[in-house]
């Protein structure tokens, strides 16, 4: 869902500050994203407030799910 | 057994079936529950849901499947649970997921495995296409 607004799977990027100055770089370079639900996990945990990030952290843009 | 999550394509039923009979040998056990979910054709504005195909983020996803499955087996003092969700292209009327616990007594094992469904619709990343008979697809989002 997102690839199809980022074009690719994966983006390697410098590193910015925290989660939030992230989405607002993401939203900057990928204007459509502003229309998608989407969470951020840092090293494959869901966050729910910013996070200070580091170099090399696994950042990961997880749209709604729908399992089951 | 508890690290295969994943499964390409639907679940069959005789997995289902062999699963029920591998727990034969344990006999402390008195009540099995099992949760299956089966692909809905919709119909979405006008169009029919033929299928759909899962993907997941699969490191977070088996993460959060073992979590819930920990919890729950420790909060319901489960005997064993089982979770396996299909991956890729399920058609409408296959199952894609199959959720199996076992307990001493059936109490614990009715709740246990709507714990457990809710929670795996709620915290795991599994994505849903779904694709309509005319090519087209949107994205599922649970409820």
């Amino acid at each position: 869902m997102l690839v199809e607004d980022i074009g690719s799977a994966e983006l390697t990027m410098e590193v910015p500050v925290d989660s939030n100055k992230l989405k607002e770089e993401l939203l900057d370079r990928f204007p459509s994203l502003i229309t998608r639900q989407f969470m951020i996990a840092v090293n494959k945990q869901k966050i729910n407030e910013n996070v200070t990030l580091k170099a090399n952290d696994e950042i990961a843009l997880i749209p709604p799910f729908a399992g089951g | 057994m508890a690290k295969h999550f994943f499964i390409e394509g639907a679940i069959k039923s005789k997995m289902i079936a062999d699963s029920i009979t591998s727990h034969s040998t344990k006999i402390n056990i008195g009540a099995h529950d099992v949760f299956l979910g089966q692909v809905r054709g919709d119909l979405i504005d006008g169009k029919l849901v033929k299928a759909i195909e899962y993907t997941v983020y699969q490191d977070m996803a088996e993460k959060e499947l073992e979590r819930i499955r920990e919890e729950m087996i420790h909060k319901y003092k489960l005997i064993c649970a089982h979770i396996h969700h299909s991956l890729g292209i399920v058609k409408t009327g296959e199952i894609c997921m199959f959720v199996f616990v076992s307990s001493i007594h059936r109490k614990a094992t009715f709740e246990a495995c709507q714990e457990m469904v809710e929670l795996i619709k709620k915290d795991v990343p599994i994505f849903g296409k779904e694709m309509f008979e005319d090519g087209s697809y949107q994205w599922k989002e649970n409820q």
